[in-house]
């Protein structure tokens, strides 16, 4: 063996053992029937795959998890590019300490940042308070326990993940790039259009897909802005392998969301290729 | 064919003035360099000029119109950057066909432009491949054929050979002011290498920290440089103490090496102290038995392959640079006769 292939060898065992065997573990898992001995019993079957894809219950689920999914990475990136773009532009030092400006939400935990939106969102929150102050409404505004409160929160707590690989990106590329189109006779908008967001494409695209995947394993958020009158996958999942303790029919739910989310996601990247970075 | 004239521009990077009250006047088709060392300045100048900085003061004109209110796209000019430039994502004929479409050509006349200007610089061959496929000579031609293409009014390049290879840029220099006389289009060429504006430009900018130092040609540049600046980034150059003494009418300089007809006469009085300057292929060495030569003691030699340069002592203590062409056939302490060439001397003044 040479020494490259020696150098990721601690990290390949590490996924080996706390990724590859887990996720195997769980496709075996899903694959035995349920016993009320233990936790799965002895033989295979197919029926947890065939109780979740025959029911219209799980398919709105899956289809509201995937809907949040969407929203929130449309969300994350019309807000992270500007914010990308201003920090790219921005020179040296200060680029520093605006980028540890942005990263700062991840030091917070995901429970806290969530809980801070409840603060903020809630029928007796900031902004509800606000309004009825200032006479906006004298009603309670819906901005939570609905898809409006998790997705602002999801947005917000993922941002981060958007704004970094654009950011990569946007570094990366040549100033005299957009020079070049100016002199060529194009204008600024156009420039953007047909050099900026080209270039800047493999940047939103691993963006897009870790926010998108964050966003539908999202479990915390959800809960705490929907407060369970939005129910999506994670939220099921849980519910199943903990509270009726059904961990076969758990596992194949959780493959199947992750099935259906990796091929959203390969839709996505089939739809923006990139022939010139190959 | 589009004449450029800049008055008094300045521009200013807080309190620093990257361009200082700098004035120039480029006739139509002419080639000029902006020669000067690291931040003298010269891409400042290219970018007030292409539009991508406003300047604080002054004018820059092309055919007596003034361009300030003109955004970059609008100049219609065509620019070569250091780094190329090109765009990563599209193919060799897309990079081309960009300033073309912003034109609104029709897609057959892009189609024809496209593939005579690929044509002009040899690349007929590429136009489907993307520009990280591309050598860097290669890049380097597309460029200039994306620049080239849309016919504009000036052409501006800024240190275009600098990430050549030294062969490369031998052939892309002449490859460059070749297709300048033939598409004879006015350029502005930024370079801090003095061959390179020696040997391409029409006139030279010589640009001391955002100053113009001697605007000419490149024979007056290195012949008559103005001040002891410019004949030193320009060239190697030596001084010499000189005596004006007035002979038949004219003034002369009279040096350890001789007597020879001071060029620039005005400003001295004859009995004046001065310097002159004589570069070293002005100076030829010699055996020290010959009759009428100035006997010289060699101080070192350095062997660059094609020459050997030596620093010689004269009587007086005065020291010269010399280059021989060949091996090194004298050593340190061997006693030498050193000739100076007939022609008139130019004058400099050491203590500015
Ligand atoms: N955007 C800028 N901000 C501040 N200073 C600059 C900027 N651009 C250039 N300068 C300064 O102006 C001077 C001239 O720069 P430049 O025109 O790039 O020089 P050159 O091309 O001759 O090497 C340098 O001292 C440089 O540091
Ligand atoms: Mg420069």
């Amino acid at each position: 063996m040479n020494r490259r292939a020696l150098l990721i060898l601690p990290a390949a065992l590490i996924l080996l053992l706390l990724v590859a065997a887990p996720y195997l573990n769980i496709v075996v898992i899903s694959a035995r029937p349920t016993s009320p001995d233990g936790a799965y019993g002895g033989g295979f079957t197919t029926a947890n795959y065939v109780a979740v894809l025959t029911d219209a219950y799980y398919w709105r689920q899956i289809g509201t998890t995937l809907w949040l999914g969407l929203l929130t990475t449309a969300g994350a990136l019309l807000l992270g590019f500007p914010v990308a773009w201003n920090l790219a532009r921005t020179p040296g030092r200060s680029q520093a300490l605006r980028q540890a400006i942005v990263l700062s939400p991840l030091l917070v935990g995901i429970v806290v940042r969530s809980y801070g939106w409840t603060i903020i969102l809630g029928n007796n929150g900031i902004l509800n308070r606000l309004a009825r102050a200032t006479g906006i409404t004298h009603s309670i505004l819906p901005l939570m326990y609905n898809r409006l409160g998790i997705v602002v929160a999801l947005i917000h707590v993922f941002l981060p993940f958007m704004i970094m690989p654009i950011l990569g990106g946007l570094q990366n590329m040549d100033p005299a790039l957009e020079q070049a189109g100016r002199s060529l006779g194009a204008a600024p908008g156009t420039v953007f259009r047909r050099i900026v967001l080209p270039l800047a494409m493999p940047g939103i695209q691993s963006g897009c897909v870790m926010v998108f995947v964050l966003s539908i394993s999202a479990y915390v958020t959800p809960v705490l802005l929907g407060g369970m009158r939005v129910k999506t996958m994670p939220m099921t999942v849980v519910n199943t392998l903990i509270d009726s303790f059904r961990w076969p029919l758990g596992a194949a739910e959780s493959l199947i969301l992750s099935f259906l989310g990796g091929l959203a996601v390969m839709v996505f990247l089939r739809l923006t290729p990139m022939r010139w970075n190959r | 064919m589009t004449n450029v004239v800049i008055e008094a521009l300045t521009k200013r990077f807080g309190a620093a003035a990257a361009i200082d009250a700098f004035s120039l006047s480029i006739a139509e088709g002419e080639f000029v360099s902006l020669l000067g060392p690291s931040g003298c300045g010269k891409s400042t100048t290219l970018r007030l000029i292409a539009g991508f900085e406003k300047a604080d003061a002054g004018q820059i004109l092309f055919d007596g119109q003034d361009v300030a209110h003109l955004a970059p796209e609008k100049r219609n000019i065509g620019m070569v950057f250091q780094s190329y430039a090109l765009f990563p994502h599209m193919t060799v004929a897309q990079n081309l066909a960009f300033g073309l479409e912003m034109r609104k050509e029709s897609r057959t006349a892009i189609g024809e432009r496209v593939a005579k200007a690929l044509a002009m610089v040899r690349l007929d061959a590429e136009a489907d491949r993307y520009p990280r496929a591309l050598s860097g000579g290669q890049q380097q031609r597309v460029a200039l054929a994306r620049a080239l293409v849309i016919e504009p009014r000036i052409l501006l390049l800024d240190e275009p050979l600098a990430n050549l290879d030294a062969k490369l840029r031998d052939e892309m220099r002449e490859f460059i002011v070749d297709l300048q006389r033939r598409v004879g289009i006015t350029t502005i060429y930024v370079t801090h290498d003095q061959a390179e504006a020696m040997t391409m430009s029409d006139r030279i900018v010589v640009m001391f920290k955002g100053k113009v130092a001697q605007y000419g040609a490149p024979r007056d540049i290195y012949e008559r440089p103005k001040g002891l600046e410019v004949a030193t980034f320009i060239g190697q150059a030596n001084f010499l103490k000189a005596t004006v003494t007035p002979q038949e009418g004219r003034l002369m300089a009279q040096t350890v090496l001789g007597a020879r007809d001071l060029l620039n006469e005005s400003g001295h009085a004859p009995g004046a102290e001065t310097s002159v300057l004589v570069r070293p292929e002005a100076l030829t060495l010699v055996d020290p038995g010959e009759p009428g030569v100035v006997p010289g003691v060699i101080e070192s030699a350095h062997y660059s392959g094609n020459f050997t340069e030596y620093r010689l002592r004269l009587p007086g203590g005065e020291m010269v640079s010399i280059q021989v062409g060949g091996p090194a056939r004298q050593a340190r302490g061997d006693a030498v006769g050193l000739r100076l060439a007939p022609e008139p001397l130019w004058s400099i003044e050491l203590a500015a």
